[in-house]
């Protein structure tokens, strides 16, 4: 008998072991199923199946390798086009045929190559790209650096243990820290314990020319603090951080010392300090490049460029000013508290009984209790960021000598008086070519209608002896008014507004190229005035030139100044009669819908007391109105919300309580009212017809606490919910392509497939993300950006991936946000114009992109939570139109919004920005996100409702419930419940709406293509099957347990 | 009732002491995760606090229970409870596991898994130790439910000739 006193451990023991796996197996599978993509991933699974319907959307290739083709020449496009050559002497450029090069500096054997580079296996780096361009590199310096970056390492955390990257050069940003410049002093290459070079190296370099190649790294989270730097042994260095640090300076001269030209190569999204190696530099050199951050196959192309098989027709997308902190928003970054930021958690937040939250900043993901709304900057100078700064002042230290421009208010390098030719080594738009040709601006047409167009006809001659492609860049210059000096309007000098690359000319023949965008990017915004978009009566100069400065010469040569501007460059237009405000064309947009100012909060003015108020940066006084630090007012202790006349609703602002949950409005459809409506039996006038009754229907029968639960919890994937059947969606990121993923994601196994890849080839683990986000700002080539967005377009439908949030649009406020390496450039209409196409092309494939990160993520220090202030203007006329352009003509159908806030109020919860301006002006109807939800007591679902945000991102998955907490609440935010949820059917009725709008822009793309359906992977069999077994054996061995004891008793008896 | 120390000096015992100290600890890692300041800070979970405490109270029960002698059914009654006390200890203490975990994940997959430039900017020595100090608290409530699992294989009472008795019967 087998149920005694000997047997009691054995059951017991069974018994314990199988509740414990049972009690294991069933928390794990709940674990497991909230991360179920990442176990998928890590495992080799799915958990979906996608069943394809009849596409709507296919690919233009019938095979993968012609895909991976298309999408390496883009990538090698992006090098040539992307290429801007800045100084060119003594025939520096392009290099000799099968020349010998000396290749000096760290970065040119290692460097930072963005955030997120693919990596294939063929991915050429520039030692690669010159030797496969026939060219050969002198051996003792390429030995020397091999041997540097193979022994000089340094430790890199991460909790598998240490790992060892090369030391040199330094490709971690700072976090608003110091930033050390590492860069092996040539000295040092004899040095014992450090280089083995013999000493006679110099002399036995063997090049005809040197290419020396500076890096400065940037990343997520990442922020340069100006003066902050430090040299490769650690010392204090009184200098910016991309300032050349002695030792970069070592490098340049003893590359100078072997008497052969030097070039250097800029690879950064930062700029430079460039003043030492221009022309009269102390160390002066003979040729300057620029070469954005190359991801894997670009640098083939920067190397053609090099080495003239292609004309250089790049050109700088930022100002590089002689001095990296001149820009006057320099003296409002970074931030710092409120003089009483601890007043905003000083009161019983009802929402978190018991909770002590903090107003302290907290790192990108949270942590602490804290509403993070403690400090702020002020964007003070406006609209007078990059170029629009110096190119303004300039103009009116010509024009408007009465301004202050040539005061010594923000003199940075100038010798004594504001001198804009000190304070600028290179303007945006610059970029040299190698072959001569003119331009001629032959006409221009305005259509003065809300959907009119500008269109201009430019003839560009090659004047050279070869065949080539050509830029041309089209800049305007707008009346700047009395009306516009009383009612605080202001104007920039001179404004970029398109470019075009030519299609290659022969020598001595010409090509008209036509350059068109809406003309409602003329508009200025009046906030004081009209409260709308208005087009000032007057001349418009419309002028070409070789970036912004050449460009606002000309305007000022056309106006009669007396400077040197070129014959045919310019193109007057009247249309709007002098004296007069057009306040009605672009007043209303395209939709009908009345523009009006919706900002005023993000102006500090407006929380501001009379007497307290602020001027922003004004060209009509440059010298009054230059920007003064703003954080240390008052002594020092910047501004109290307590002397607000507004400070109630400042604070609740900063306490994120946009939305107050509501207990007196019963909702009548809780449950969903099922009215047998699913994905694939949307009817087919319903699919691009938002207001089509079925929306409604549809989105009415999903109960009220998963539409909340889904924007609660509905980043990483969209969830399938209940009694819709909609497809599950996975979201991607990001700008440089989809990561992780490769050509044959799908793993079709029949070859017969549309999509199948054959797992033997290359093109299978062909990964996408090889876009340069810097080179194709430095392109000017808009036609490249459709180019690639076809291309990620049809990757999309290779890999069977629908969302992604690529499309980086935000504009670089100065050189210090570590982030700008994702951002294309300072100004706002070359990122318009460039998300457009690649928005307009994604489209056309079915991909559902999201541009992002929408809202003035000027700085990534204190990112989530960090208060930025500005003008309307200032936020409409700079990153706002950098937007537009995707949404109102590239069709966006997603966005990301940045983490911080807009004035105090955190953008993912800002009503008037996501629903008036974006949803009401843009006529956008898709989905929104925000960036991670990292911060519970900053984001909060109810705030992203109501500003109709349809997803707040997060890691997990199978969460669209707000009951999966303790007790029946939501996990994160234990305040709302489907019982609370049940009394406000403002907030049901919104999130219904959240989930129309995600569903719709499903329904635009490839997503439309496909129904998931869910399967059991093999992980999830084997924990039910734990689950069952280890049940039974419990409740087995517990009877057995139990027989001893019972059985026993009875023996004894 | 007679109170008799040299009865609990099984191999049994002395797991299942081990298997409470250890549960301690890791409550005590548990609270010290929540009390610092650091990512985690803040971050309570109720149904540890709940079943590690009931873990420890069964535990310290069982071997208590041991301690003393009783006679006929309530012997047999003692020896039954004792038996679902050494079944329970493991299984709460796998209960606070795997709640630890749940409520740790998504921080310990920013601060150790996402990208590097994430990693970089919150891997401040708060954070750091926060991590350190959750994972530690994992690996003691992980090895508080195997040593747990062990124990229930083996008594807690030993005869009086020295070798553990089993608990269902007892000498008149």
């Amino acid at each position: 008998m087998i149920f005694n006193k000997k047997t009691v451990p054995v059951f017991r023991g069974v018994a314990a072991t199988t509740f414990s796996l049972a009690v294991l197996a069933t928390m794990g599978m709940g674990l497991a199923d909230q991360w179920r993509t990442q176990v998928d991933a890590a495992l080799g699974t799915s958990s979906y199946e996608t069943i394809s319907s009849e596409p709507r959307f296919t690919s233009d290739y019938t095979k993968a390798e012609d895909l991976m083709v298309e999408l390496k020449a883009v990538s090698v496009q992006e090098g040539i086009d992307g290429t801007a050559i800045l100084k060119n002497d003594n025939n520096a450029l392009p290099l000799a045929s099968k020349a010998k090069i000396n290749l000096w500096g760290n970065a040119s054997y290692n460097s930072y190559r963005g955030m997120s580079q693919a990596g294939n296996k063929d991915a050429v780096d520039l030692v690669g790209a010159l030797e496969d361009g026939g060219f050969t590199l002198d051996p003792t310096l390429k030995g020397i650096y091999t041997e540097i970056n193979e022994e000089q390492l340094i430790e890199s955390s991460g909790w598998g243990g240490p790992s060892f990257k090369p030391a040199y050069p330094n490709t971690s940003a700072p976090a608003y820290d110091t930033f050390q410049i590492r860069e092996v002093n040539p000295s040092k290459f004899t040095q014992e314990g450090f280089g083995t070079a013999s000493s006679s190296w110099a002399s036995s370099l063997t090049g005809d020319v040197n290419i020396v190649t500076f890096n400065r790294p940037g990343g997520e989270g990442t922020t340069f603090k100006a003066g902050a730097t430090t040299d490769s042994e650690g010392n204090p260095l009184d200098q910016n951080p991309f300032a050349f640090s002695p030792d970069e300076l070592a490098v340049i001269d003893a590359a100078k010392a072997t008497g052969k030209p030097v070039i250097v190569l800029l690879s950064t999204s930062c700029q430079f300090e460039l003043g030492p190696i221009v022309k009269g530099g102390a160390h002066e050199v003979d040729g300057i490049a620029y070469i954005g951050l190359p991801n894997d196959y670009q640098y083939t192309g920067i190397v053609k460029v090099l080495a003239g098989e292609e004309n250089a027709t790049g050109a700088l997308a930022d100002t590089y000013a002689t001095d990296s902190t001149s820009s006057p928003s320099m003296m409002n970054f970074g931030g710092d508290m409120y003089s009483d930021y601890l007043s905003v958690c000083d009161f019983e937040d009802t929402r978190w009984p018991g909770v002590e939250i903090g107003n302290e900043g907290a790192g990108s993901f949270g942590g602490s209790a804290t509403y993070n709304g403690g400090m702020y900057y002020v964007e003070a100078e406006g609209i007078y960021t990059g170029y629009n700064y110096y190119e303004t002042r300039y103009y009116d230290s010509i024009a408007n000598t009465n301004s202050g421009a040539t005061s010594t208010a923000g003199v940075y390098a100038s010798d004594g008086n504001w001198n804009y030719d000190q304070e600028v080594c290179y303007t945006f738009g610059y970029g040299q070519s190698y072959l001569d040709y003119t331009e001629e601006l032959l006409d221009v047409k305005v259509d003065l209608s809300v959907e009119g167009k500008i269109e201009a006809t430019i003839r560009v001659t090659n004047k050279s002896d070869k065949k080539g492609c050509f830029r041309t860049e089209l800049f305007v210059n707008v009346p700047y008014t009395d009306y516009d000096r009383e009612n605080g309007v202001e104007k920039s000098a001179i404004q970029f507004l398109n470019s075009a690359k030519t299609k290659p000319i022969e020598p001595g023949q010409y090509q008209d190229v036509k350059i068109s965008l809406p003309t409602k990017y003329l508009a200025s915004y009046d906030t004081n005035g009209y409260g709308t978009y208005i087009l000032d009566g007057g001349e418009y100069v419309f002028a070409l030139g070789n970036g912004a400065h050449e460009a606002v010469n000309n305007v000022l040569a056309h106006q009669g100044y007396d400077v040197e501007g070129t014959e045919g460059s310019t193109f007057a237009w009247n249309g709007i009669r002098e004296g007069s405000v057009d306040y009605t064309t672009f007043g209303k947009a395209k939709n009908g819908t009345e523009i009006k100012n919706q900002l005023q909060t993000t102006d500090i003015n407006y929380w501001l007391s009379e007497e307290d108020q602020i001027d922003y940066l004004s060209r009509q006084d440059w010298d009054g109105t230059y920007p003064k630090n703003f954080n240390t007012i008052n002594d020092g202790k910047g501004f109290a919300i307590a002397d607000s006349p507004k400070k109630d609703e400042w604070l609740k602002n900063l306490r994120n309580q946009q939305y107050e949950v509501k207990d007196d409005e019963p909702v009548s459809n809780m449950d969903g009212i099922d009215k047998g409506l699913t994905w694939e039996t949307m009817p087919g006038d319903a699919v691009n017809d938002i207001n089509n009754p079925f929306w409604e229907d549809y989105v009415n029968q999903i109960p009220a606490e998963e539409a909340l639960g889904a924007i609660a919890h509905g980043g990483n994937q969209a969830d399938q919910l209940s009694n819709i059947g909609n497809p599950v969606v996975k979201q991607y990121d990001g700008p440089a392509g989809f990561n992780g993923v490769t050509i044959g994601n799908q793993k079709i196994e029949d070859p017969e497939e549309t999509y199948y890849v054959d797992p033997e080839s290359e093109a299978y683990s062909f990964k996408d993300n090889i876009h340069s986000p810097t080179l194709a700002g430095s392109s000017f080539n808009p036609q490249l950006a459709y180019r690639w967005g076809r291309a990620l377009g049809n990757f999309g439908l290779w890999a069977g991936v629908y969302n992604v949030w690529a499309a980086a649009l935000n504009v670089h406020r100065n050189p210090y946000n570590g982030r700008n390496v994702e951002y294309m450039s300072e100004d706002e209409m070359l990122t318009n114009i460039w998300g457009a196409e690649f928005l307009k092309a994604t489209r056309e494939k079915g991909l559902l992109v999201g541009p992002k990160h929408i809202g003035f993520n000027d700085q990534e220090y204190n990112r989530s939570g960090v208060s930025a202030y500005m003008t309307e203007q200032k936020a409409r006329e700079t990153e706002l139109r950098a937007f537009q352009g995707s949404f109102e003509e590239g069709g966006a159908l997603g966005y990301m919004i940045a983490f911080n806030r807009m004035g105090p109020t955190n953008v993912s919860h800002y009503v008037e920005f996501n629903k008036n301006i974006i949803r009401g002006e843009w006529d956008f109807k898709g989905l929104s996100t925000t960036d991670m939800m990292n911060n519970k007591w900053y984001f909060n679902p109810e705030g992203c409702a109501l500003a109709t945000v349809t997803m707040m991102a997060d890691f997990s998955a199978n969460d669209a419930h707000l009951n999966q907490g303790q007790g029946g609440v939501d996990k994160t935010w234990s305040y709302l419940s489907p019982e609370v949820l049940s009394k406000d059917n403002t907030l049901a009725e919104a999130a219904r709406d959240c989930m129309k709008y995600q569903l719709y822009a499903f329904a635009q793309t490839a997503i439309k293509n496909i129904s998931t359906r869910r399967i059991t992977p093999a992980w999830e069999s084997a924990l039910i099957a734990i689950v069952a077994v280890s049940f039974t054996l419990a409740a087995a061995s517990t009877a057995g347990l139990a027989l001893c004891y019972v059985l026993d008793k009875k023996e004894q008896n | 009732m007679k109170i008799d120390f040299k009865k609990i000096l099984t191999p049994g015992t002395i797991l299942l002491a081990l298997s409470v100290l250890l549960g301690l600890i890791g409550l005590i890692l548990y609270g010290v995760n929540v009390s610092a300041t650091g990512y985690f800070h803040g971050m309570s979970v109720s149904s540890i606090v709940l079943a590690g405490i009931f873990g420890l109270i069964f535990g310290i029960a069982a071997i208590a229970s041991g301690l003393f002698t009783f006679k006929g059914n309530v012997d047999k009654g003692v020896s039954a409870l004792r038996s679902v006390l050494m079944i329970l200890v493991p299984v709460l203490f796998m209960v606070c596991l795997m709640a630890f975990i749940d409520s740790r994940a998504y921080g310990i997959s920013v601060l150790l898994f996402s990208n590097a430039d994430i990693m970089e900017e919150n891997s401040s020595p708060e954070n750091m130790a926060s991590v350190a100090v959750a994972i530690t608290g994992i690996v003691f409530f992980l090895l508080s439910t195997l040593v747990g699992i062990v124990a229930s294989f083996f008594s807690l009472v030993r005869k009086e000739d020295g070798k553990p008795v089993e608990e269902t019967a007892q000498e008149a």
